[in-house]
């Protein structure tokens, strides 16, 4: 590191004499990247401002740039931009003193980050290279030598447009992106970035497809998966024009960067990597990675970036032993007990018996006493009352939670939520006061709120936003690694839906959407009928099933709704399995047995589930392993549950609707075994899964085979 | 710009900006710079401040010497409170307090017709300011007698307690700070106590040594005096001599390291080897002008993983890496050319090593009151193995580097870098799973250090408490 | 670790004489030409694998040969003066009966005479590597990155099998070495044949390795092909295709299309029993590294493979003693420093599951419940990718005329030991470039410090010799000029013949003629089989001089050690006469 440090600079000077130029260095800030990852928060603020260790997120950004040495900074506002704008303008960077020659907003009417870029082309503001980043970067290194590495490419040849900024991290690592890892291959002697994809890529197969000419034209290849992609960019002007050319790119990376090193004939240009191996670089792309980013630079990981260097006015944070950070005008009781790794801000009380640990607390917030916090994130504000456990989930500003609640790993609570005494916040919700109004999607009105959920005479509901950018929404949420949430507890909510829908998304979502679609917020009416699209189909196969109906006719009438309203597949396959059980159980009830039952229903109706099922010949049997977890859940609050998951599976299996290692995924699959009831409903089914055991290893076995030779 | 561009900001960015911009955006400039960590380590910082205070004297309107302290306070607290770690720039600031309260006095004395030698002397200090500490080396017996900060701090230095050591100070700057009258009443009465026998010896350094408190006196009175009457000329002169008074001080730190070596003759003889560690300028300067003269052997413990480079690069070009930033930090040559042998080990083998170290030479991060020190990781460790082969330690310092803070909470001086210096971040599951702790400082005791080598000549370290003495007002140790 | 210092005594060599198949101008008839005994150098080919084995100090070698060319070998080895000088204990020659030219390198391991020969860890070399580089460093290299705590690898004793007991960090559990080299910039031949690997950096050690190490080149092998198997599958899927399993497990996988399998394996014990378990593995370098490769990140391939039953035994095969001895034997690995999947047990559970449903991320103990057996550790292949630097230590396999050619002719402008010295010269060196001086008369041209002339070669007036390797017994009448030739032994060049870039075979005449007079002899890029005699007047550019032309000589791919002809000889005309 010290010899790549100096060769930096060595080779810093001569190119920054040889083009020596005067413009300054400019840096575009994507302050919303027209997503919806952190809704329901977004919602009320925009990304860039929530505070990510009590710091607003933007605050990073303009550290990085201002350490970077950037002097004019465009900061390109999405959804709510008044709120950005006055922030600016109160910060430090529009003082006198703020490093930034010029700093500016820019508001367009854009809803991706394509459109952003056209419009950036059009407004021509961008002379020389520039640092294109988000507004939720958080990096402390140092730009001087892969600028330098840049201009060196680009004075040698014009076609080297962009270099991106990445930080090699291990194979695992909590910070990567998780469920869809990025993937550049890269000429190791060039620098230069060849191929592009994510895993898992867009036709569900589990391959990743490295073109014959790439191999034959270099000697040598790097297939790197363990980069944390910070989204910093450096890029010149034509980059833009690129954008512009190009009307469908919609996201920089599965958009932009995929398809111009994939016609690298047509343009000819050329996308290069600065690959750091020191130094901290990480976005905060998604609440998993708030999580992880949070926790990086509490453990200073992002030094000099952490709370006590105290980055905007006002801050007076002071570091003691175990990573604790506490702020002046902290009242700690006298027996709370502040375990390592926790920030706490001014005039924050925290009460006697209280526990707080790995976590990150805001200003004024109210903590009684025996109240237990572990990795949890509670915004300014908030208050929890006395006993209230908060595990890992986040608590937003003006928020409050009652007396002994129970909030599980996972769970968001946006502004002003009232939680009673009592209720438990189930891991996977998302409870809001806010409700966006259809029309126009910037104003909000309070939407009624739901004692089911913050108990009577609460404030908030359960949150579920249909045009959600489906990219890993809880997938990447808060809590990861183990995923509580336990599909037990559900009747078909809708809530349920948006969560198992966003859950296997990564397969079906980029399987029938083009890559950039997924960034496109699908506009709001078509996402209702999604909604409702469920109870519809769910209502006609039924009725049909009972009026026993032909599957042709079935099928037509259920693809109709489909098209009508775009529902997913995964919405059609719940259709049928909501269907088919009801129809099931009330067979059972009526007398049948249960074999008769399923043999009735589901041999009958074989070939609509075949055709709700598209992933025959891949490996990856996700759809498969979808439907029979929808059966599963569906079976677990209906009486012998297990009996008849047994007797449908080994059915599908004989008609061959189900593979064998479809069967074996779902089976290993961690879903398929959380909650008791669901672990109860599969029991049974064991005996089926140790018999298909030796036949699906055959399986295997040839799918092996293949690329092998 | 194009400069700009390539190259972070840093000390000489900060220097540039400083002359075109007034006061305030630079000192936000500054604490900016001091968050981001650019600008590190104590004498880049102590160059910032001191040219900033400048500025700000130079920008100061007013007439009335306690507003113009109080806008230096004020200033100095804001930096200060950027990065309460680099002590030194809480040192510049009373240092410059320091000098206008002399001006004031000087002032003072020359209204109230004061003794003419007096004043005399009051000017020497003024002009010379090392030299009353330069004849700081009477038995701390007489002092005790005139100076009564002294005599607490004298004493709370021979009780080891920490606790004690942190009350008496702040305890008396209360007094100072909340009742300037009191304090110069308590002064009053034991200046009357002692000063009966005083008087006879009329040799001229008693009376310059009495200065101190009987400024202690005259400051709480001249200033409402100042106050009242706003005479044009001694406002005048008195931005103009605290300016010049900073000059001086730049110049004593530009002049410290030059200083500091001219005693290496003294203290390294040919044929011994030398332990020290960390890429330090002033370190290497001392070697070196013992260089010209004798042969010896360096070894040198490179402080992985902080300074290792900066270590490699003073060794192998005699320039630290970060050197390209401040360019006006001049280049010497590496200890190798001037044909002295230099031993790189990593800090693990100090101990091993040891046993054949004729001497430590320690520099220093910042030094305390209490004669302990905070200097680069590692520094501890090399004082405590040093100790146990009974291997003298001298600690090199410049005296702006020397603050009249008593660590009564260690954890408040150290500051924690980056854990990714230490375990790699790439790896995963560790990054997961274990906590990181990367202290970039130690604090070393005092009792593991035998002697500080300074601008001023050597001392014991029971003794810094008196240059603590001759160079901080107690008004303006706390801020 | 007995053994970890200096070679063990105990360790193997395996050297395969095949039929080269590519040489069918010389190796037509190997009961009296085989491949092995061509000259490279002046030196018979299976010379430089023998000198290498001893050079690293591996006395244990058996070189397997068919029947058919046993006798010539044996003889060559008691009578060849370059054979004779090695070493003594000499190697022994097996010849298993039922071993054709065709059969490749995979079944050769499985023949019973193999197999019982085999009888611990063993190094797998063919007959036509020229390799300067020091074996010896190698072998530390593999014995650092895979030496076990336990002592031996498995293997058999007069006692019996010994038990792969999982003692220590898997005691006969190591992985193996492969050699690869550089096949572009200098000294390549157009059309050489390469191989497709794709490697993952082994962890980086604690105590980093000295510069001067191997271990610095050294990396994890995870696919590897021959490069003509890629161009199928490109050709056929239009892209190579990479399972997301790979790229899952390790993050950073670094694909080189343009070096080549120097076919010098180290392995442990249990690839043979490997080899045995799988009647499929055709060749040792296609099959068998590539499946192993494989096995490393591809879940539930090690078990296909047979592993299990291999390292942990029949018995235990069972599920849950095979899951017991599977835990301690990850927590023992985890201990280690020194096994380079030393991580690996942390990535396969979820990987694995990874790959099967999307998105889970299950907690690894969750993992571990559900996996039917757990996840079985294959130990790595390791790939010693040698750096395309400068200077670096040859490495190369001669299975081409033009390779033939070429490396004899690097291999003469080494200098000999004469003039440098015993130690500074390279292990090839001759004695001298020209065994005896005062036979070349003053009035011709030969160029010392590029030729080289063996003994009692009769050289007479105004010829002109340049760059060129000249056998025993050679006689070069007057007024020939040669450049860039390769004459093996009791070759006769007549006068006023022309001849660059040439082979001539053993015992061939080239006549020659008046220097005067329309007719001449000029040869070109030829080759000139054993025997024959080209009479004057022949023109010839790029021709093969055969009794007969052996078509079926090419293109048998399963060739002894698996040649496979390089496109260079392929439009290669072989005129009849």
């Amino acid at each position: 590191m010290p010899p790549k440090g100096k060769r930096g600079h060595a080779n810093d000077k001569p190119k920054s004499g040889e083009d020596e130029r005067d413009e300054p260095l400019q840096a575009v800030i994507l302050a919303d990247p027209f997503e919806t990852r952190f809704s329901p928060f977004t919602l009320e603020r925009p990304r860039c401002l929530l505070p990510l260790a009590n710091t607003p997120l933007i605050e990073y950004t303009f550290e990085f740039l201002a350490s970077a040495g950037v002097e004019e900074v465009f900061v390109y506002c999405g959804a709510h931009r008044e709120q950005v704008e006055d922030y600016i303008n109160r910060s430090k960077w529009v003082s006198r003193s703020s490093p930034f020659a010029k700093l500016e907003l820019i508001q367009s009417t854009s809803n991706s980050i394509g459109d952003a870029m056209r419009d950036l082309d059009s407004r021509g503001l961008l002379i020389g290279d520039f640092i294109m980043v988000y507004g939720d970067v958080v990096s402390n290194l140092p730009l001087e030598s892969a600028l330098a590495a840049h201009r060196a490419r680009r004075t040698k040849d014009k076609n080297a447009i962009m270099t991106m900024v990445l930080r090699a991290a291990g194979t695992s690592h909590r910070t990567k992106a998780r469920s869809v890892n990025p993937v550049f291959v890269i000429d190791p002697s060039k620098d230069r970035c060849l191929h592009f994809e994510q895993m898992p890529n867009k036709d569900g197969s589990n391959f990743l497809s490295i073109d014959s000419e790439l191999l034959s034209s270099n000697q040598e290849l790097d297939v790197r998966q363990d980069l944390i992609d910070a989204g910093i960019d450096i890029c010149t002007p034509d980059v833009l024009a690129l954008w512009s050319d190009n009307f469908d790119f919609q996201a920089p990376r599965k958009g932009f960067l995929h398809s111009v090193l994939k016609d690298y004939e047509l343009n000819g240009k050329t996308i290069h990597t600065h690959i750091v191996t020191d130094h901290y670089a990480a976005r905060v792309r998604n609440l998993h990675a708030y999580d992880a980013v949070s926790k990086d630079i509490t453990s200073r990981w992002a030094y000099p970036l952490c709370p006590d260097s105290n980055l905007i006015q006002g801050q007076s944070y002071r570091l003691q032993k175990g990573n604790i950070y506490k702020e002046d005008g902290v009242i700690l009781a006298r027996d709370c007990v502040i375990n390592s790794k926790t920030v706490i801000g001014r005039g924050t009380s925290i009460g006697e018996k209280s526990v707080i640990s790995n976590s990150i607390i805001g200003r004024n917030c109210y903590i009684g006493r025996g109240v237990t916090i572990d990795g949890a994130y509670i915004w300014d504000h908030a208050s929890i009352a006395d006993g209230t456990t908060v595990k890992r989930a986040i608590v937003a500003n003006e928020a409050s939670l009652g007396k002994k609640c129970i909030v599980e790993p996972g769970a968001l609570i946006s502004y002003g939520v009232i939680i009673k005494d009592g209720v438990t916040v189930r891991g996977e919700s998302r409870i809001t006061r806010a409700k966006r109004r259809r029309e126009n999607g910037e104003d909000l009105d309070e939407g009624k709120s739901d004692p089911e959920v913050v108990g009577e005479g609460g404030g908030g509901f359960e949150f579920h936003d249909s045009d959600e950018d489906d990219e890993d929404e809880v997938v990447d949420g808060l809590v990861h690694r183990q995923p509580m949430y336990n599909l037990s507890h559900h009747n078909l909510s809708n809530e349920s839906i948006s969560t198992l829908n966003s859950d296997s998304e990564a397969d079906f979502q980029v399987s029938h959407h083009t890559p950039s679609s997924s960034f496109l917020s699908t506009t709001s009416q078509d996402s209702d009928h999604a909604a409702n699209f469920d109870h519809d189909a769910t209502g006609s196969i039924y009725d049909s099933l009972v009026e026993g109906h032909e599957t042709a006719n079935i099928q037509l009438e259920l693809t109709a709704l489909r098209m009508s309203t775009n529902a997913s597949d995964h919405q059609v396959r719940r259709a049928i399995i909501v269907s088919f059980v009801k129809r099931l159980s009330q067979l059972v009830k009526s007398g049948t047995s249960v074999k008769d039952a399923v043999v009735q229903v589901f041999k009958q109706h074989k070939d609509l589930i075949e055709r709700s099922i598209f992933d025959k010949n891949t490996s990856v049997k996700s759809d498969q392993v979808d439907f029979l977890l929808l059966l599963q859940t569906e079976l677990t609050h209906r009486e012998n549950g297990n009996m008849i998951l047994v007797s449908v599976a080994t059915k599908l299996i004989e008609l061959d609707v189900i593979g064998d290692d479809g069967l074996m995924q779902w089976w290993d699959s961690p879903k398929s075994s959380e909650g008791e009831d669901m672990r109860k409903v599969k029991e049974k089914t064991r005996q089926l899964v140790d018999f298909l055991n030796q036949s699906s290893e055959e399986e295997s076995e040839d799918d092996d085979e293949e690329d092998s030779d | 710009m194009a400069q700009g561009a390539t190259i972070a900001p840093g000390l000489t960015s900060f220097l540039k900006s400083l002359k075109t911009t007034p006061v305030d955006p630079s000192v936000e400039h500054f604490t900016s710079l001091l968050k981001r960590r650019q600008i590190r380590s104590s004498r880049p910082c102590a160059i910032a401040t001191v040219a900033l205070l400048l500025r700000v004297v130079i920008e100061f309107k007013g007439k009335d010497a306690a507003k113009l302290m109080e806008r230096i306070r004020q200033v100095g607290r804001r930096m200060i409170s950027a990065q309460p770690r680099e002590l030194v720039v809480g040192n510049m600031v009373r240092r410059v307090l320091g000098l206008v309260r002399e001006v004031v006095d000087e002032n003072a004395d020359v209204e109230t017709n004061a003794a003419s030698d007096n004043a005399h002397s009051h000017h020497d200090s003024l002009t010379r300011p090392n030299l009353n500490s330069s004849i700081s080396n009477f038995s701390p017996l007489k002092h005790v007698a005139t100076e009564p900060t002294d005599s607490n701090l004298s004493q709370s230095e021979h009780m080891s307690d920490s606790g004690e050591l942190y009350r008496r100070p702040s305890l008396l700057t209360s007094h100072t700070s909340y009742a300037p009258t009191s304090n110069a009443l308590m002064v009053h009465s034991l200046f009357g106590l002692f000063s009966q026998p005083e008087t006879p010896s009329t040799s001229s350094t008693p009376t310059g040594h009495q200065s101190p408190d009987r400024k202690g006196m005259l400051t709480s009175l001249n200033l409402e005096r100042l106050a009242n009457l706003s005479m044009s000329n001694t406002t005048i002169d008195l931005r103009a001599e605290v300016m010049d008074g900073i000059k001086e001080l730049q110049d004593e730190l530009e002049q410290s390291d030059e200083l500091i070596a001219a005693n290496a003759l003294d203290h390294i003889h040919s044929n011994e080897i030398i332990l020290t560690h960390t890429a330090s300028t002033t370190v290497q300067k001392f070697l070196l002008a013992a260089a010209r003269k004798r042969k010896f052997t360096v070894v040198h413990a490179e402080t992985y993983p902080h300074d290792h480079t900066a270590t490699h690069g003073i060794l192998l070009t005699g320039k630290k890496r970060e050197s390209h930033q401040d360019d006006e930090d001049d280049v010497w040559k590496p200890l190798t050319a001037a044909g002295i042998q230099v031993v790189v080990i990593p800090d693990s083998h100090v101990f091993a090593i040891m046993s054949r170290v004729s001497k430590v030479i320690l520099a220093t991060h910042t030094v305390l009151a209490n004669g302990g020190l905070v200097a680069a990781a590692g520094a501890r460790m090399i004082a405590k193995a040093a100790k146990d082969h009974q291997t003298p330690v001298v600690v090199v310092s410049g005296v702006y580097k020397l603050s009249p803070v008593y660590p009564f909470d260690i954890e408040e001086l150290i500051e924690y870098g980056d854990a990714g210096k230490t375990v790699p971040y790439e790896d995963g599951d560790f990054v997961e799973k274990v906590d990181v702790e990367n202290p970039l400082y130690d604090y070393v005791p005092a009792d593991l250090v035998d002697l500080y080598i300074t601008n001023l000549g050597g001392h014991a370290p029971s003794y810094l408490y008196r240059i603590v003495a001759d160079h901080y007002r107690t008004e303006d140790i706390t801020l | 670790m007995p053994h970890a210092t200096l070679p063990t005594p105990g360790f193997q060599a395996l050297i395969l004489c095949g039929p080269g198949a590519s040489f069918s101008t010389f190796t037509s008839a190997p009961q009296d030409t085989p491949k092995a005994l061509l000259p490279v150098a002046n030196r018979p080919m299976v010379w430089y694998p023998l000198e290498w084995c001893y050079r690293m100090g591996v006395t244990d070698i058996t070189i397997v040969t068919p029947p058919e060319s046993l006798k010539v070998i044996e003889a060559a080895m008691s009578q060849n003066p370059h054979l004779t000088s090695l070493p003594t204990p000499k190697p022994t020659i097996l010849a298993p009966k039922d071993l054709t030219h065709e059969m490749g390198t995979g079944e050769l391991c499985r023949l019973s005479e193999v197999q019982s020969a085999i009888t611990g860890d063993f190094i797998v070399l063919p007959c036509d590597i020229i390799c300067e580089l020091d074996g010896t460093a190698l072998l530390d290299a593999w014995l650092i990155e895979e030496a076990g705590l336990g002592a031996a690898s498995g293997g058999m004793r007069s006692t019996g099998k010994i038990p792969l007991g999982i003692g220590g960090e898997k005691l006969g559990r190591r992985g193996g070495l492969g050699v690869w080299y550089q096949t572009k910039g200098e000294g390549s031949t157009k059309g050489e044949e390469t191989d497709f690997i794709a490697t993952t950096p082994l962890p980086t050690p604690i105590v980093p390795p000295p510069a001067d190490s191997l271990r610095l080149n050294i990396s994890n092998l995870v696919y590897s092909l021959p490069t003509d198997t890629l161009n199928d599958i490109t050709e056929s899927k239009k892209c190579l295709p990479i399972r997301h399993s790979l790229i899952r497990k390790h993050g950073r996988v670094k694909m080189l299309s343009t070096y080549r399998d120097s076919h010098i394996y180290f392995f442990p014990y249990w690839v043979m029993e490997m080899i045995k378990k799988n009647e499929s593995f055709e060749s040792v370098s296609e099959e068998v590294l590539g499946w192993w490769a494989k096995a490393g990140w591809q879940h539930g391939l090690g078990d296909k493979l047979g592993l299990r039953e291999i390292f942990y035994g029949q018995e235990t095969s069972d599920s849950e003693s095979g899951s017991q001895v599977a835990e301690d034997e990850i927590d023992v690995s985890r201990l280690s420093t020194t096994w380079a999947g030393g991580e690996d047990n942390t990535e396969v559970a979820p990987t694995m599951l990874a790959s099967r449903v999307a998105n889970s991320n299950l907690p690894q103990h969750a993992a571990r419940s559900i996996t039917r057996k757990s996840n079985l550790t294959v130990p790595p292949i390791l790939a010693y990718v040698q750096p395309s630097a400068a200077n670096v230590p040859l490495i190369r396999r001669v299975d081409t005329a033009h390779l033939l050619l070429a490396i004899s002719l690097r291999l003469a402008k080494l200098p000999s030991i004469a003039e440098v010295g015993k130690d500074a010269a390279s292990p090839f060196a001759h004695a001298a470039k020209i065994t005896h001086r005062r036979m070349i008369p003053t009035k011709c041209r030969v160029e010392a410090e590029n030729s080289l002339l063996a003994d009692n070669v009769v050289v007479e007036e105004k010829t002109n010799i340049k760059e060129c390797v000249i056998g025993v017994n050679c006689k070069i009448r007057e007024g020939a000029r040669l450049l860039r030739c390769l004459l093996m032994e009791n070759v006769e060049v007549g006068p006023n013949v022309q001849l660059t870039d040439c082979i001539l075979g053993r015992r061939c005449k080239i006549e020659g003629g008046a220097s005067k007079g329309d007719e001449k002899t000029v040869l070109k890029d030829c080759e000139v089989q054993d025997g024959q005699v080209v009479e004057w007047g022949t023109e010839a550019k790029n021709e093969k001089f055969m009794r007969f032309a052996l078509g079926d000589g090419e293109g048998d791919d399963a060739g002894f050690d698996d040649q496979v002809v390089s496109d260079g000889e392929a439009d290669e005309g072989i005129p009849l006469r």
